[in-house]
């Protein structure tokens, strides 16, 4: 179930580029119905938390789930407060960083993208 | 709060010991004299009751995966037996506690700072969020006897009839003592060769008498306190903790720069790779007239420089000795600071320590 706050659906939102290449890995991994990716987080990185990303077509009970561009983007409730609003993008090019996460809870974030503090 | 008390208080109390509040414990501070206790931990062997180190169970799946996210030694990869250094550091690069984990197969032990495991357990539980860990306290679920010392290696090897020549820093191997059960850890004190015995609290007066009997005397906090300052040994509240960084301390033999990311490893690797350290802990020797205290102002040329974190007379006419941190510009083996008022005399530097090595791990 979405949390909404005025109206505004609180979730964790995916760039059409993003859920093309989400696409591409599944893929690659034999994935080619109920195509999804688990965003959640862990304790590390330079900033004391880091996002993982995981390729899946398996929903679990206790994941908030949105689906965009055509890909599943479950969310672990335990996670959940961590990337309220967050945007997962694709950086492509020769100094593109692949998948990017833009969140607007992390008040610090590490030099490389992937670690940030709440 | 009522002082806690090791297992082996009433077998100290009953020799005679004078005791002091140490850590929130009472601890036994002499058994014989200072001055026979810090011959024999310097030039033979001596079993010191640590009970109130802290240890802690940490149990499931990812404990190792998570403590190599959040500390700065490779610890992933630790089989049942082995162990490491490791060092808890915040996003800043600052030290929460330098800890040793040991994989001991049912759980990995954690053996924190005196005092340090509730903010240890804090910490862990804080970025535990999808993993499977859970963190508890067991520092009063066992004894902990260290016997310390250039000759501990052979009296343990003796009082346990085992070999431990194939036991590195940190990994442990258990062995039967007086008819006890004990887990022997490999864990030196800077310089010192020591091994701690972990051991059910009922065993701790039968393995305790075994070692004295065969010659091993028992040390109190005053000869431990003295030698840790002679072998230049960081301890959390003076040397380490939240004002100082791992590189400054001396810990860089600790920090696997090659691992991957972990909180605070961003800072380090910068601080090491531009050479960005503005001081460093230093072993100081004062002179016979020195009146110093913890926390006293050391000057170069007139210019305040650092500042005394321990200080300890050291028995047998061996002087006034202590640790220090100090500016990276006057931080070298010879170089005689003034004390500043109120106190007075000279600190001569003899020493930069590095607790695990000079080396960094890569």
């Amino acid at each position: 179930m979405a949390i909404t706050m005025d109206g505004v659906e609180l979730g964790v939102k995916i760039s059409e580029l993003a859920a093309t290449k989400i696409k591409y890995f599944a893929d690659k991994q034999g994935i080619e119905e109920n195509v999804g990716v688990r965003v959640s987080v862990k304790g590390g990185g330079c900033s004391g938390l880091t996002y993982d990303l995981q390729i899946t077509d398996q929903e679990l009970e206790s994941d908030k789930t949105i689906e965009q561009h055509g890909v599943k983007v479950m969310v672990d409730k335990k996670s959940y407060i961590y990337l309220v609003g967050t945007e997962l993008e694709f950086s492509d090019g020769l100094n593109g960083k692949g998948f990017v996460f833009t969140n607007p809870n992390a008040k610090t974030s590490c030099g490389c993208g992937t670690s940030f503090s709440v | 709060m009522a002082l806690r008390r090791s297992a082996l208080h009433p077998v100290a109390a009953a020799t005679g010991a004078a005791f002091q509040e140490r850590h929130g414990w009472d601890l036994a501070t002499v058994y014989s004299t200072v001055e026979e206790e810090y011959l024999a931990l310097t030039t033979a062997a001596g079993v010191h009751d640590a009970s109130y180190t802290g240890r802690l169970r940490a149990i499931g799946a990812d404990g190792l995966d998570l403590l190599n996210r959040l500390s700065t030694n490779k610890v992933l990869d630790l089989q049942p037996g082995q162990g490491a250094p490791t060092i808890l550091t915040t996003a800043r690069g600052r030290i929460l506690d330098l800890i040793g984990v040991v994989n001991v197969d049912d759980y990995i032990l954690l053996i924190t700072s005196p005092g340090a495991q509730q903010q240890v357990i804090d910490w862990l539980d804080k970025y535990t969020i999808m993993e499977d860990l859970v963190v508890e306290d067991i520092t009063g679920e066992s004894t902990m006897l260290s016997v310390l010392g250039p000759a501990s290696k052979a009296a343990v090897e003796s009082a346990a009839g085992t070999s431990l020549n194939e036991l590195p820093p940190y990994h442990s191997v258990t062995a039967e003592m007086a008819g006890h059960q004990v887990r022997i850890v490999n864990r030196p004190f800077g310089g010192l060769p020591s091994f701690d015995l972990l051991m059910d609290p009922d065993a701790s007066a039968g393995v305790w008498d075994h070692l004295s009997k065969s010659g091993v005397p028992p040390v109190g906090e005053e000869a431990l306190e003295a030698v840790r300052l002679s072998y230049a040994v960081p301890a959390y509240g003076h040397e380490l903790g939240e004002s100082y960084n791992p590189l400054e301390a001396g810990l860089i033999g600790s920090i696997d720069f090659a691992k991957g990311c972990y909180i605070g490893q961003e800072v380090i690797a910068r601080l090491d790779t531009y050479q960005k350290i503005q001081k460093h802990l230093v072993r100081l020797e004062f002179s016979a007239d020195a009146t110093v205290s913890e926390g006293d102002t050391l000057n170069d040329d007139g210019h305040d420089v650092g500042k005394v974190t321990s200080v300890t007379k050291l028995p047998n006419g061996l002087g006034l000795v202590g640790m220090a941190y100090v500016r990276k510009a006057s931080a070298s083996p010879g170089n005689v600071l003034e004390l500043a008022d109120p106190s007075s005399g000279q600190a001569e530097i003899t020493a930069l320590p590095h607790l695990f090595g000079p080396d960094k791990i890569s």
